[in-house]
């Protein structure tokens, strides 16, 4: 399942984002009434962008060791300098 | 599965237990291709700390690779090498997890997303968390909530806001936040635009601006605006969003930022969402002084 999605987005990231980056490109540089929404929803993320969020992962390490040595199952840990799902 | 930051589990120092197990598999690769250095990377293991296998190959390919020799070498592990002879004790993480219990629940919990106007390289932003604790959060719109009062949110609350969460994280996590003399402008007026019942809908303006020059020259100076809603009787935001604009210039520390150069960066900060993910601590959470 893991997989799955992991190739799903790298396939969505792979196909769709020239496409992204083509509509996004708007030159006002300054944040304004009129530009608020244009802005915010430039800078937002795409629900595309947040697919790796869907899957359950354990938020640490040691979460992930007590529920698999619970359930007799192996680990699969993403590890990052900053957290992979917050600030990396 | 799970996701963690190896900075503390990596130092040699560190005696936590995490740590401990981490640095039993860390930095080893099964896998050739592809690799980067350092520990950063997918790693499959046993509870006890055996290596399954592992790669900083980013190639969904090589990812499914791993996976699937990680279950074929699980398979011939007997149970007692694939287990820690003791089960892990959960208080433990209670001495490196200080941080996250600091999650304001009654408070203000903010997701930050930052983005170049010009997006050229994947990739293109990047997320934190802001919290403000419930009376923080409550500090942002008037005492006496009526229609049109203005109100200046505290000076500190903005500041916090322009030297920790309004910095160049786009590319990746940046190690720079601005100290306290960095910040030249920092100001958030809020209006009451209207009141239903117990809902109070707010406006938001203001500006900041950070500079310094040593260790790094960097800065950002955007304009803020945003919208919020409150409930008075639930005592918290029901809506909330903030979003600065304005140029931002130099390199920060670790940042991958290549280009110098003065260049339109947005910053948006909405309501967090309530996965696990969603109450990890902001980066610079150790400098808020709570």
């Amino acid at each position: 399942m893991t997989f799955l999605k992991t190739l799903t987005l790298t396939l969505i990231v792979t196909i769709c984002l020239p496409v992204a980056f083509a509509a996004d490109e708007f030159q006002e540089k300054e944040l304004t009434e009129a530009n608020y929404a244009k802005w915010r929803d430039h800078v937002l993320p795409r629900n595309w962008e947040l697919s790796y969020r869907k899957i359950p992962w354990q938020t640490s390490f040691w979460d992930a060791v007590i529920e698999a040595q619970a359930k007799d199952k192996p680990i699969l840990l993403w590890s990052m300098n900053g957290h992979p799902l917050c600030n990396t | 599965m799970a996701a963690d930051a190896c900075d503390r589990m990596q130092r040699k120092s560190c005696q936590d237990e995490d740590a401990l197990l981490f640095r039993k598999f860390a930095g080893e690769r099964t896998s050739t291709k592809g690799n980067r250095g350092g520990n950063q990377g997918h790693y499959a293991v046993t509870p006890s700390g055996e290596l399954l296998a592992s790669s900083s190959n980013t190639d969904p390919k090589a990812l499914a690779e791993l996976m699937k020799q990680a279950l074929e070498k699980w398979a011939e592990l007997p149970r007692e090498k694939r287990l820690l002879s003791k089960a892990p004790d959960p208080k433990s993480a209670e001495n490196w997890r200080r941080m996250e219990a600091l999650y304001p629940e009654d408070g203000l919990a903010l997701r930050v997303v930052a983005r170049d106007q010009k997006r050229e390289r994947w990739p293109d932003s990047n997320l934190d968390y802001a919290w403000f604790r419930k009376d923080e959060a409550r500090a942002f719109f008037s005492a006496e909530p009526t229609k049109d009062a203005q109100h200046e949110v505290p000076s500190e609350l903005v500041r916090r806001l322009a030297r920790f969460h309004l910095i160049d994280n786009v590319h990746a996590l940046n190690y720079t936040f601005f100290p306290k003399e960095a910040i030249e402008k920092a100001r958030l007026t809020s209006t009451v635009v209207r009141v239903d019942g117990d809902l109070v809908s707010l406006s938001f303006e203001g500006e900041s601006r950070a500079s310094m020059v040593s260790p790094k020259k960097i800065g950002y100076a955007p304009k803020l605006l945003g919208r919020a809603k409150y409930n008075l009787k639930d005592q918290k935001f029901v809506s909330f969003e903030l979003v600065a604009v304005g140029l931002r210039w130099g390199l920060g520390s670790c940042n991958q930022r290549h280009n110098p150069a003065p260049a339109p960066m947005g910053i948006v900060l909405t309501l967090t969402g309530d996965s696990p993910a969603e109450r990890l601590p902001p980066a610079f959470i150790s400098r808020y002084g709570w």
